[in-house]
């Protein structure tokens, strides 16, 4: 996936973090590395 | 004192109640300790509370639930970013064909579960996260095309209550986490 297809896929105001039962958007560092892992994923 | 059972017509006291209730807590097995709904497209998922100096052993589940994209499903332990060591060894379903994926002094263990459209996996044990020794997590891999074994452990002696679930590609939705402790 590159990256413009993980932000495609994944727009920030549609993937969040949870802590407990806290849902919250991802601060913008958040979402930097979020986007970062789907391009570097290698398929196992 | 084992377990008093009663007959009709019997009656029962409070103090052979009570022993009874004794018994049961004291008794081997599984204690849950906590459970977290897993909310809607999210990227990672941290438990808080989990682990304590109740139980050096616990089981957790994941009840439901889906991921976005077919991923591994990685465990980290509270903050702790380096010194995983694990290794999966899996077969195909339709082969039988074994390979394995491994992993030495990494960020997490990246490989506890699965996810994919159809389930998250993640059933494992994990042995002294709260204990001032190595933590060790053995569980079930379960993907859409192999089913294996995963095994580990986080070389540190820190103490741990939480722990985060991430998918490796996208994100989870649903599904509840269940975290067990071993009783005595």
């Amino acid at each position: 996936m590159t990256y413009e297809e993980a932000i495609a896929a994944y727009p920030h105001d549609q993937v969040h973090v949870q802590v407990d039962g806290v849902v919250r958007l991802m601060t913008p560092a958040e979402y930097e590395e979020f986007i970062q892992r789907q391009v570097d994923y290698i398929p196992e | 004192m084992p377990l008093t059972t009663y007959t009709a017509g019997e009656v029962l006291t409070a103090s052979s109640l009570n022993a009874n209730l004794s018994y049961l807590d004291g008794a081997a097995g599984l204690a849950l300790v906590k459970t977290q709904t897993i909310g809607t497209t999210v990227a990672s998922v941290t438990v808080t509370g989990a682990f304590s100096a109740t139980y050096n052993a616990y089981k957790i589940i994941v009840d439901g639930g889906v991921g976005s994209a077919t991923a591994l499903l990685g465990l980290q332990l509270g903050a702790a970013a380096t010194g995983y060591y694990e290794a999966a060894v899996r077969a195909n379903y339709s082969t039988g064909t074994v390979d394995s994926g491994a992993a030495s002094n990494t960020t997490s263990f990246a490989r506890a579960g699965n996810v994919n459209a159809n389930y998250i996996n993640l059933a494992c044990d994990l042995i002294n996260p709260f204990a001032a020794k190595y933590t060790l997590i053995n569980g079930m891999w379960i993907s859409l095309t192999q089913g294996g074994q995963h095994s580990g452990y986080l070389a540190d002696t820190t103490s741990y209550t939480a722990f985060t679930l991430t998918p490796a590609s996208g994100t989870l939705t649903g599904g509840t986490i269940k975290v067990y402790g071993y009783k005595a």
